[in-house]
């Protein structure tokens, strides 16, 4: 891995990054024989809130959306983000395609750095590489274009298959499953699962090196999302793509990805191999987010840690630890002090001064 | 099936409800029966536009003006709904039957306190003065786990997180006592941690007021947690119905195979999922016969007649011509493509 190098030659070394010996937060332990696609560093983004007299407006507060995240991408990884609404994914995958301008902190692509580049071709480049997928097809879609304008323009600005670009459409429909004669339909002429099938080409048609999917299959029928997780796990093996899959259906993220990162309120809590966290997790409030999901199969007991309380705001919050307020195995430490995520056991990261053992973990039994 | 009825709440028997729309006639229920006993709690499942909802406004009479019952019955502890009066169907609503919306923020009003959505309520139904109406309000949110319930009557439901809604939308139907409530889709737009709350408090009340439970939902872990039995619809009909751990255990309409077999779950690795070929029927041309037929891997010629509800066990129907035919596996298995249920594309 060659971070210390590309932050010495850029001259913007973050005390962390320093020494090679260092490890990355929440990288597995054979980081060092992996391709490093996408980094995040220290990542930070707070809105401000203000109040408007009738002159002036005077910034009160903070709502600290995403609160220092470091991330690691690995070429060929699918990574399942998850978390409640309001703990910062949406912003995080926005900050991390360009859409939206850290308050601090770094997104690197390879060696190139995302927000501070200046020279246009990189720049082009970047977004290349970086391709989003969106929630809801019905309005991700431009209604007055056909799906051959919607997939051809990306090509023409970035001005690649020059010679036949249509030809280069066409191909990409056939890898989503949709026929030639679709490329001069228009959105409202498809079904959900086709409009997905075609966010999903328009971002493929790049051949970028991550995608980052957000909620890409929960606007749509659980017959129709088998297909699109499908669909997507046999593109992402073909086309070796990075993804980072954002969903609050935490069966549909073990489902597809390889490793997890659990967040909360702005921050990462925990970060794992996909099996591990779910069956053996360490902080507490992956115990009781997994705990929580329902099982199709009445014969599994499970054991449920349910939380009381909501998730707080992001704008006034406590000192220590931010989920100590909701914790069942809170302690005084929790107040007073932050827990950073280290590492705990096997290839577990978490952010928490007490995590649970192995041993005691058990969240589901089979009914006798 | 069976026709004792006294252990029944409710006995909806071959209901057809249209849709007059400009396009042509909806056939939203397409001969639907089912019935919910005393003290059960009964899931109905389904995809988007299978008549889950429909069902639950056409047991309430509150379906929109260009949708009508045109025919059936649906009894209601023996007296059937559809030749109430308006008047006296005002009274089963929200005292007998209650309804618990998808929706939180919706279903209640934005410009109306908390206090004065849960008097109105109450006073409508039952002979109380303010003070005791709001003293049983209080009551009641007290008893969902609202914190400072006597303070926080006064808020406006803005102020409120969509779980807490949920639960205010709980405490007020709760609050007159009904034998039935139809909850539609409850947790959909919560979070998990919150969906469990809210699922946990339902679970209490039912076992407190000895409530029976029609739980519409499309979360087939919801429905395996919190069901006796299970009504699944396709296409504006029921397909299978069952006790809930048969249903998982032991399908026999080949929707129901191909539904739990196309849903990740925590056992199955990271194979591929099961698909259904094609796309939820059309109501307004359904498919003859079978309404799943064109998208069925065991399709013949019969298939376009409609076909019986057959009994498999005691209270296990199945609407399929090939019970028989139908291939079972263990739906926790990894789904193998050379087994087959469907034609794996679009």
């Amino acid at each position: 891995m060659s971070s210390s190098e590309q932050i010495d030659t850029k001259g913007d070394g973050t005390e962390m990054f320093q020494q090679d010996s260092e490890v990355f937060p929440g990288s597995p332990s054979n980081a060092e024989s992996m391709e490093v696609v996408l980094e995040l560093r220290n990542l930070r983004k707070y809105f401000p809130i203000k109040t408007q007299s009738i002159l002036f407006s005077k910034t009160v507060g903070h709502i600290k959306a995403v609160d220092g995240i470091d991330l690691q991408l690995f070429r060929g990884e699918v990574l399942g983000l998850v978390g409640e609404s309001g703990c910062g994914k949406s912003t995080l995958s926005k900050m991390v395609v360009g859409l939206e301008k850290p308050t601090t902190g770094q997104v690197w692509l390879g060696e190139r750095n995302v927000h501070e580049e200046t020279d246009k071709k990189i720049k082009l480049d970047i977004t290349r590489n970086l391709q989003m997928v969106f929630q809801d097809p019905y309005n991700s879609l431009n209604p007055r274009r056909m799906v051959k304008d919607t997939l051809m323009e990306p090509l023409m600005i970035h001005q690649l298959e020059k010679d036949d670009q249509y030809g280069a459409v066409l191909r990409m429909l056939k890898k989503v499953g949709l026929e030639d004669y679709h490329a001069m339909r228009y959105p409202h002429e498809f079904s959900g699962g086709q409009r997905q099938r075609i966010g999903l080409a328009r971002a493929l048609i790049m051949k970028p090196d991550v995608i980052i999917a957000d909620e890409p299959v929960s606007a749509l029928d659980v017959s129709v999302q088998a297909s699109i997780l499908n669909l997507m796990q046999d593109l992402q093996k073909e086309m070796n793509v990075s993804i980072i899959f954002i969903a609050h259906d935490l069966s549909v993220v073990k489902h597809v990805s390889n490793r997890v990162a659990v967040m909360y309120l702005g921050r990462i809590v925990e970060i794992g191999p996909t099996d591990e966290v779910f069956e053996r997790p360490a902080h507490p409030y992956s115990v009781s987010l997994i705990s929580a999901i329902p099982f199709p199969d009445p014969d599994i007991e499970k054991k449920k840690v349910i939380l009381t309380g909501d998730v707080p705001s992001p704008i006034d919050l406590p000192p220590g630890c931010r989920f100590a307020p909701r914790c069942y195995k809170v302690q005084p430490k929790c107040h007073e002090e932050s827990p950073v995520l280290k590492h705990i056991r096997g290839e577990i990261w978490a952010a928490c001064h007490y995590p649970e053992d192995e041993e005691v973990i058990k969240l589901h039994t089979v009914k006798e | 099936m069976s026709h004792e009825s006294e252990d029944r709440i409710l006995d909806v028997r071959d209901i057809y409800t249209y849709f007059r729309t400009e396009a042509g006639v909806v056939k939203a229920l397409d001969g639907v029966s089912f019935d919910i006993r005393y003290n059960e709690s009964v899931g109905v499942v389904g995809e988007s536009g299978c008549g889950k909802t429909v069902t639950s406004r056409s047991i309430l009479q509150i379906l929109p003006k260009n949708g009508e019952v045109v025919d059936g019955q649906i009894l209601y502890k023996g007296v059937d709904l559809l030749a109430l009066t308006p008047s006296e169907m005002r009274t089963v609503r929200g005292k007998e039957i209650a309804l618990l919306f998808q929706d939180p923020l919706s279903a209640l009003n934005p410009v109306m306190s908390i206090r004065e959505q849960m008097i109105d309520v109450i006073m409508l139904h039952k002979f109380l003065t303010e003070e005791e109406a709001e003293a049983l309000a209080v009551e009641m949110m007290h008893a969902v786990g609202i914190p400072e319930a006597d303070k926080r009557i006064f808020d406006y439901p803005h102020q409120y997180s969509g779980g807490m809604r949920q639960r205010i939308l709980i405490a007020r139907a709760l609050a007159l006592q009904p034998s039935l409530l139809i909850a539609d889709e409850p947790t959909t737009a919560l979070d998990v941690t919150i969906q469990a709350q809210v699922l946990d408090i339902i679970k209490r009340m039912r076992e407190e007021h000895k409530l029976s439970m029609m739980l519409i939902t499309h979360n087939l872990g919801v429905v395996a947690e919190n069901t006796d039995r299970i009504h699944v619809f396709y296409g504006g009909r029921v397909v299978e119905s069952g006790p809930t751990r048969e249903i998982f255990k032991d399908p026999h309409h080949p929707y129901t195979i191909a539904l739990l077999e196309s849903i990740p779950s925590f056992k199955k690795g990271k194979g591929r999922l099961a698909t259904i070929p094609g796309s939820v029927p059309q109501l307004i041309d359904p498919p003859k016969g079978c309404r799943f037929h064109p998208r069925c891997a065991y399709v013949t010629e019969m298939c376009k007649k409609r076909p019986p509800a057959v009994k498999i066990k005691t209270d296990h129907y199945v609407a399929c011509h090939h019970v028989d035919r139908v291939i079972k596996r263990d739906i926790n298995a990894d789904y193998d493509p050379n087994l087959g249920y469907a034609i794996d594309n679009l």
